[in-house]
């Protein structure tokens, strides 16, 4: 093909990553702003409209299938959980900010959303390196934003760990194309499964699960979740990861022989997640760090439904998906409000339940979703989880489904202890001493729009699925 | 009047009464008494008029249905209930007129009448449970009517626990009855009930009817007021158990009838032997009872249910009168607080004081003894040579139980004898009895104790003194017992033998200024091994007791099993908690402690350049390409 | 009234959500509005209860239910499983209708029995409210989702109420009953989701309790009786069996995990104890009945011994550690285990007697023990002590009192005349006819009637009867009889448990068919 014909397939195909164009515009322009004009407002606007560009141009659609001399490929699910991360990243927003390095903040932001997006469609072995690494070091400098010593710890801490497991990646990458001289996911099902590819294989799930935070991946996470400022937290608990599950979704759904190999480690790594996730979460007294343990036991609950390849898993996954970022930027949006209080540990809830009921309720609401009973959608999000466990246990007969969701369902009783401590700190405990607490209004009325959504969608959760097919409808199939 | 709304009105006039007398508060009333007596009238009617058995059913729950079943007997035991109840009220308008709760004890005393005789017509055993258990619950309310007294209270909560485990085998021998039989009405009964059953529903009647080894409630039982203790000896409660075992004794295993007849036969002793040393009047009354329940029960035993039921009849008549005439003499020493009321020690010389009194003493206690003229002396012969006739079809070893109940005769006019001299004979052994101002034997008094003296002479049954049944009989429905000729003459003739020498005996060891009498009038409480069993009879008492301890120590037991598990339970979730600490321990001491090792180590180098931290962070790469290496591992070659 | 059970399922949440807007310093309004919702209930449900149908003949669980409301609630594509149905599907039947009856009275009560709460009232009564729907909720729902929902939905409200409102070792008895309570019911999601896979209405999968019960499988599904398939080498069907013995076992509560209960009963405030024992634990022993031997009947037969087993250990255990209290509360508590126990006993025969007696077991329980925790509580407001060694001779200062504990003692020792006897003699009669029960189940069962009556008695013996003592002078002054209020409460609930003594068709009529078709249904697959 010569270099015109090149050129024109690039332009043509240009319209099927528009969102990530728009994104890289958006930030180049947001950094054009910063430099001239240092105010919060116009930052956040020029960042939300971008956003809100990109989200419509989503939305708009593109065609599905191989794009740029292959190395991306366009899939519904990338479309659907392009929307999630897109939000999201609108959605912190919501979080107080200073107008402190905000450009900076928002560009890394906007890096991260285009990694992630670019992980979830890369086929080429080389773009999903690039889009990892995009993400994890605009990640690791997003960690350092509070700029204090422990955020500066965290964030080495997590460039350590994120080059060591890209190093082991690219090291995957290097022995699959070594062995079949093959360079993209999609001709992974191609694979005969010898022992090298099979290496090469196990090393790329390894660098995958490394942004997903599985254990013993998971290293970096508490510390990382802990320092930096909460709206990145929250960025960092959603994005990046879900981008991981999308891409884990596509490797296993395309691996052909050797995806029982990787599901079956998938599997048992996962329900270490869980198993290890909740335990430590038990013993925390810092909330931030619980609800980070937390959420690393969350991957362990999505992850199932990454691998498990049916239509079923395909829905609580997107499920999940969805709830799991509308929980966490709730949770994170409203820590972030007690912190400001002065309320870091669990033990300092103690007592303030009464006074700000609006508020803590609706923290409390949050919390149960998180735990995973009714009627709240992180419930539905569960159960949807048991069913597909169930269901693909019944269609395989693979025990180690059925040990999962015996695994979950314990871990969701103990998760019911850590997360219920601060509901119990804010309304069982009197007060050793008493604290006038003001929450700011924003924080009440996110509290009940919160609550109320995860509410609505347990009643009415249709919305979810209605909405992934319209976003989906828009997809031209070619 | 139609018959269901006769019995009906029977049966709950005596409860209205009760009620409305409570409902309408303190003051003096009779309302209750009233509604007894027209209730007591309406039976008699009943009496007259019913020919042939009444019977109705009614479906009380889905597919199963209750009855009640009237023949003549009932209608007639009816009609003693009513008539003992009226004179336990009219008595007791007297007895209790200083009570301030007396319209509580009128209202129990109604409760008590309706549910015995519910008891007495009731047919399906069900209802007969139902009656049984009200039965139970209102001599709980009576005994502990005086519930301030702590003894009180719990002699009255042994009564009713005692019974409410007996009850525990009568309602499961029921429901087998049930489960083997399919019908639950007794006039239905065609065939004979199964060993088990028939083993629980004789248990479940020896419980009520105080026999070996429930009769130690009875004794308890005597702190409730003095009618109630009349009554309850009498006509209600523990007639339950024999009018029980009457009605389905034929169809009772023939197994389970000589257990009957064994027990009932060493209840007899029993009783009448710890009747022998009390002091107390009323407790030497009571054991009487027990002894005389026995007897019934025998009779029950040996076939003899006609025999039992008009012993229960007389039984009613004299030991009604003797316990009234008790509660006379009780409270004619009441205030004496220098002793104590009932202690026979202190007693003596009461003929002048109370002649009434005495009079029915001498003709109901003979009654008691069995001395010919007397009701006391038909009923029991009749029961008697039952026995004795039964023996003789049976085998050598099966006199036994003749043999000990005619001993007993002897022994009951013994005791009956003593407490009539030590009581009434002589001159009173209390210095401030004179100065007591003397409880009149007013009408209330003296009509219920003639009525009932009456009834415990011959000729209202029988114009032969000497018979061994009653000429009312045929009349209410039971055939005359038959026994062989020889058997009846000779039991007869010991019998009259044993109760006068019982009698004399009992006159010449206590008539006043005797040597023995001084000697047991200064004596103390038994102190041999064999007195206090007696007067303790057999320690039953105690022996619940120890068995209520027993399980009350299991309960303890059981609590601690509790514990056990609450611990258990509680272990599960602290191991959670200890395997998280485990897995912090595993998170400091290894990877921390590798991380601290190589500080140290780096220290050692002098290659100190990097932080700690930064260190820290190697090592837990480190840590990861481990986990790492050890996973390929286990993917690779597993 | 076309709605009437929406109405009175939904009624409590719309005047919780109107309380929302109600200013908290409002304290009086909050009692009032509460009580005339739940007074609105109680009228609603007596007319429900007229208007039932009790002789309508049953054939199929499809066709046994009444007042049916049936709405499409979620429809979602759900990849390979096709539709995900969950409706709002309920009705009543005969075993649901005494239930919902006594839910509604049993929670009007509460109301008056909460007029003396005086902290965070707004808080108090929205929950109690919520607490309200949820348990009226679990009664009528056909739709095993629904169902679910409301159980798992008594939860929250209940840690809360009890958590906050309750007395010293609240927190520990709220988390207690909230972990024992949640891992039952994760028990139950897990059948359910099974169920749900297993169950087919039309072409798609179905969480409607009427098929299920009425036994449509998709065949050779993981819970199709005729495919048995194995778990983990056990059958399938008799794991999830267990599993709901486990789920609903903690809320009924069965020994051995049954320990939440006395904790969570002492610690509570009245109103909450009330409603714990007169209806959570009926939400388990309807569950009993509606799931585990309605859509399990043949494991049900097979575990019938098993299972009456279960139930006489519950009520001799239960009974044993009553007789060893010294709380008032804590003796009643167990009271209610050993009481409960007969559920089971007459659930496990399979007879239509056995299966009555435990319904009507059920509802005499829901009156006697309610009254239990009142009147305990009556003690306690005037003290704020239970002990009962610190109390003696009571039964002369305060005669009413005593009174209505000796009426309800009576009636919870089994005296005939008052439901609590029907209960038992119904339960035991079922227990005896059932030729798959040893007889030795029924004779221990019967045991019970002894024990209680020993703990009772012994109770009344210490605390009213001998000479009036307090143990602290302090309490004197407060030591009046029942005051206005409270009489006002008991006084239904007495003349309740003698009706029901003497007339207990008013019960078993209309639960009479249903029950029939129930024990006919299970009994079709002894062996």
């Amino acid at each position: 093909m010569n270099l015109l014909g090149q050129l024109s397939e690039i332009l043509t195909n240009l319209s099927s990553v528009k969102v990530e164009s728009s994104l890289i515009l958006g930030a180049i322009l947001l950094l054009l702003v910063g430099l001239v004009n240092k105010s919060g407002g116009l930052i956040k606007s020029v960042y939300g409209l971008t956003l809100a560009l990109a989200f419509y141009l989503n939305w708009e659609g593109f065609s599905i299938g191989n794009i740029l001399s292959n190395s991306l490929t366009t899939t519904p699910i990338a479309q659907s959980f392009t929307s999630i991360l897109l939000l999201s990243a609108l959605l912190i927003l919501i979080y107080t900010r200073s107008n402190d390095h905000a450009t900076e903040f928002y560009f890394f932001i906007l890096s991260i959303l285009v990694g992630s997006i670019f992980i979830m469609k890369a086929n080429s072995f080389l773009v999903a390196y690039l889009s990892i690494e995009l993400t994890s070091f605009s990640a690791y400098i997003l960690t350092n934003f509070s700029f204090k010593k422990s955020g500066f710890e965290a964030g080495i801490k997590y460039l350590l760990f994120g080059a060591v497991s890209t190093a082991i990646m690219l090291f995957g990458f290097g022995l699959i194309y070594g062995s079949t001289g093959t360079f993209f996911f999609s001709d992974l099902s191609t694979l005969s499964g010898d022992l090298l590819t099979n290496i090469g294989l196990v090393f790329v799930v390894f660098g995958i699960l490394f942004k997903a935070s599985i254990i013993p991946f998971h290293i970096w996470v508490p510390s990382a979740y802990q320092s930096a400022p909460n709206d990145a937290v929250a960025i960092l608990s959603i994005v990046p990861k879900l981008g991981a599950f999308v891409l884990l979704y596509r490797l296993v759904s395309e691996s052909g022989p050797v995806r029982e190999m990787i599901s079956t480690m998938c599997l048992i790594l996962g329900m270490l997640t869980i198993v290890f996730g909740t335990l430590s979460a038990l013993r925390q007294t810092n909330a931030r760090r619980m609800i980070s343990f937390g959420a690393i036991a969350h991957s362990g609950f999505v992850l199932p439904l990454a691998i498990m390849n049916s239509a079923t898993a395909y829905q609580a996954f997107w499920w999940y998906a969805v709830v799991y970022s509308i929980m966490n930027l709730a949770v994170f949006r409203l820590l972030e409000e007690y912190e400001k209080n002065e309320i870091f540990n669990i033990k300092n809830y103690g007592g303030i339940g009464a006074s700000q009921w609006l508020l803590n309720g609706g923290m409390t609401i949050i919390l149960i979703s998180l735990i995973g009973l009714p009627p709240l959608s992180g419930f539905t999000a569960k159960f949807f989880l048991f069913g597909s466990l169930l269901e693909s246990y019944s269609s395989t007969d693979e025990t180690l489904y059925m040990t999962y969701l015996v695994v979950a369902v314990f871990a969701t009783v103990i998760s019911l202890f850590f997360y219920l401590k601060i509901p119990y700190q804010m309304f069982l405990v009197n007060p050793e001493t008493s604290r006038t607490f003001q929450p700011s209004i924003s924080s009440k009325i996110i509290a009940t729009l919160f609550s109320i959504i995860l509410l609505l969608l347990f009643f009415v959760p249709q919305i979810l699925t209605v909405m992934q097919q319209l976003l989906n409808s828009h997809l031209a199939y070619e | 009047m139609n018959i269901e709304a006769l019995i009906l009105l029977i049966l709950l006039l005596p409860l209205i009464g009760g009620l409305s007398d409570y409902l309408l508060g303190h003051s003096r009333r009779f309302i209750a008494t009233v509604f007894v007596a027209i209730s007591f009238g309406l039976t008699l009617y009943l009496v007259l008029i019913l020919e042939n058995p009444y019977l109705a059913k009614l479906e009380w729950l889905p597919d199963f249905q209750i009855g009640i079943h009237v023949d003549k007997p009932a209608a007639t035991l009816l009609a003693l209930v009513a008539f003992i109840s009226l004179l336990v009220h009219l008595f007791s308008h007297e007895y209790m007129k200083e009570d301030p709760s007396k319209h509580r004890y009128f209202a129990k005393l109604g409760f008590f009448t309706f549910s015995m005789m519910g008891l007495l017509i009731a047919d399906n055993l069900i209802l007969l449970f139902i009656f049984w258990e009200l039965v139970g619950i209102a001599s709980y309310l009576l005994i502990g009517f005086w519930f301030e007294k702590e003894e009180i209270s719990s002699s009255a909560r042994m009564a009713f626990m005692v019974n409410r485990v007996a009850d525990v085998a009568l309602f499961a021998g029921i429901l087998m009855i049930y489960r083997s039989n399919g019908s639950l009405f007794i006039s239905e009964i065609d065939r004979s009930i199964l060993f088990l059953p028939s083993l629980f529903i004789a248990i479940g009647a020896f419980g009520k009817s105080a026999q070996l080894p429930f009769s130690g409630w009875l004794v308890k039982a005597m702190v409730g007021p003095t009618p109630i203790s009349a009554f309850i000896h009498a006509a209600t409660m523990v007639a339950a158990g024999v009018y029980l075992l009457f009605r389905v004794g034929p169809f009772l295993d023939s197994d389970v009838l000589v257990v009957i007849a064994l027990i009932g036969v060493l209840t007899a002793l029993y009783g009448a032997i710890s009747a022998i040393t009390q002091n107390d009047i009323k407790k030497v009354l009571a054991y009487s009872t027990v002894s005389q329940l026995g007897y019934m029960v025998m009779g029950i035993g040996v076939g003899a249910g006609e025999a039992s039921l008009f012993h229960l009849w007389t039984h009613a008549f004299f030991k009604a009168g003797l316990f009234l005439g008790a509660g006379v003499i009780m409270h004619h020493l009441h205030q004496q607080k220098q002793f104590d009321a009932q202690d026979m020690r202190f007693m003596g010389g009461l003929r002048k004081k109370l002649p009434w009194t005495f009079v029915v003493f001498l003709v109901c206690g003979f009654a008691l003894a069995g001395i010919p003229f007397s009701s006391g002396f038909m009923s029991k012969e009749g029961i008697l040579v039952a026995a004795w006739a039964w023996a003789d079809g049976f085998g050598t070893w099966a006199y036994l139980i003749p043999d000990v109940a005619l001993i007993t005769v002897l022994i009951t006019a013994f005791y009956i004898g003593r407490l009539i001299v030590l009581v009434f004979l002589g001159e009173n052994r209390s210095q401030e009895i004179s100065k007591v101002i003397v409880f009149g034997e007013n009408g209330f008094i003296k009509i219920p104790l003639a009525l009932l003296a009456l009834g415990s002479v011959w000729l209202v049954y029988n114009i032969n003194p000497l018979a061994h049944h009653s000429l009312l009989d045929p009349f209410i429905g039971l055939s005359a017992v038959s026994s062989d000729s020889f058997i009846s003459i000779a039991a007869t003739g010991i019998s009259i033998l044993l109760s006068s020498t019982g009698l004399l005996l009992a006159f010449f060891f206590f008539k006043p200024g005797s040597s023995f009498s001084s000697r047991y009038l200064s004596s103390g409480e038994p102190v041999s091994i064999g007195g206090k069993l007696i007067i303790n009879g057999l320690y039953l008492t105690s022996i619940y007791r120890g068995f209520g301890t027993a399980i009350f120590s299991a309960s303890k037991a059981i609590t601690w099993i509790e514990k056990q598990i609450d611990g258990f339970l509680h272990f599960i979730a602290v191991g959670g908690v200890v395997l998280s600490k485990v897995i912090a321990i595993f998170d400091r001491l290894i990877i921390d402690g590798l991380v601290n090792l190589s500080a140290w180590l780096a220290g050692l180098f002098g290659n100190v350049t990097r932080g700690v931290h930064s260190s820290q962070s190697q090592w837990q790469i480190i840590w990861l390409l481990i986990s790492f290496v050890l996973i390929l591992i286990w993917i690779l070659f597993f | 009234m076309e709605y009437l059970l929406s109405y009175i399922f939904l009624f409590p949440l719309l005047i919780a959500a109107v309380m929302l807007f109600i200013r908290s310093e409002a304290t009086t309004v909050f009692r009032r509005l509460a009580l005339a919702a739940t007074f609105i209930q109680v009228f609603l449900s007596v007319l429900l209860y007229v208007q039932f149908d009790k002789s309508a003949q049953i054939s199929t669980w499809s066709g046994a239910f009444q007042f049916v409301e049936k709405l499409d609630w979620i429809t979602m594509k759900l990849g390979s499983l096709g539709q995900l149905n969950i409706d709002y599907f309920i009705g009543v039947d005969g075993i649901s209708l005494p239930l919902v009856v006594l839910s509604s009275l049993i929670l009007m009560i509460g109301v008056i029995s909460s007029w003396k709460i005086k902290e965070k009232v707004k808080g108090y009564f929205i929950l109690y409210l919520i607490l309200s729907s949820s348990i009226i909720g679990c009664f009528i729902s056909l739709d095993f989702f629904l169902f679910y929902l409301c159980f798992e939905f008594m939860l929250l409200p209940m840690f809360f109420l009890i958590g906050i409102w309750g007395g010293k070792r609240r927190s520990y008895a709220s988390i207690k009953f909230f972990l024992y309570t949640l891992l039952g019911s994760l028990f139950i999601l897990i059948v359910m989701i099974g169920l749900y896979l297993s169950v087919v209405e039309g072409d798609s999968n179905t969480f409607s309790l009427v098929q299920m019960m009425d036994g449509f499988y998709e065949e050779g599904s993981i819970l199709d009786p005729a495919s048995r398939e194995l778990l983990f080498g056990y059958s399938a069907r008799a794991i999830a069996f267990v599993f709901l013995l486990i789920g609903f076992g903690v809320k009924l509560p069965l020994v051995p995990v049954h320990t939440w209960l006395p904790d969570a009963h002492v610690e509570a405030p009245t109103p909450i104890s009330v409603v714990l024992a007169g209806l959570l634990l009926k939400v388990g022993a309807y569950g009993f009945f509606r799931i585990t031997y309605g859509i399990f009947p043949d494991i049900a037969v097979e575990y019938s011994t098993l299972i009456a087993s279960l139930g006489v250990i519950s009520i001799l255990y239960g009974g044993m550690n009553a007789l060893a209290q010294n709380d008032l509360k804590r003796l009643v508590a167990y009271s209610s285990v050993s009481h409960m126990g007969f559920v089971l006993v007459g659930l496990a025969a399979i007879t239509s007697e056995g299966a009555s007696g435990s319904l009507f077991q059920m509802v005499s329980h829901g009156l006697i023990s309610p009254a239990l925790f009142l009147l305990a509580g009556v003690i306690y407001d005037r003290t704020n002590n239970r002990e009962i060694e610190h109390f003696s001779g009571l039964a002369s200062k305060m005669p009413l009192y005593t009174f209505f504990v000796a009426l309800f003692f009576f009636a919870g020792l089994g005296l005939p005349g008052l439901s609590g006897f029907v209960g038992e003699l119904i339960v035991l009669i079922g227990a005896f006819k059932a030729s798959a029960l040893s007889l030795w189940i029924g004779i221990l069962a019967t045991l019970g009637i002894a024990i209680s009556a020993a703990y009772f008695l012994w109770t009344i013996q210490r605390m009213f009867f001998g000479k009036y003592f307090v143990r602290e002078s302090a309490w004197e002054p407060s030591m009046v009889d029942l005051t206005a209020r409270e009489k006002f409460m008991l006084i239904p609930l007495a003349i309740l448990v003698l009706v029901l003594g003497i007339y207990p068709r008013l019960i078993l009529d209309y639960s009479e068919e249903t029950i029939n078709f129930f024990v006919q249904h299970i009994s079709n697959f002894n062996p």
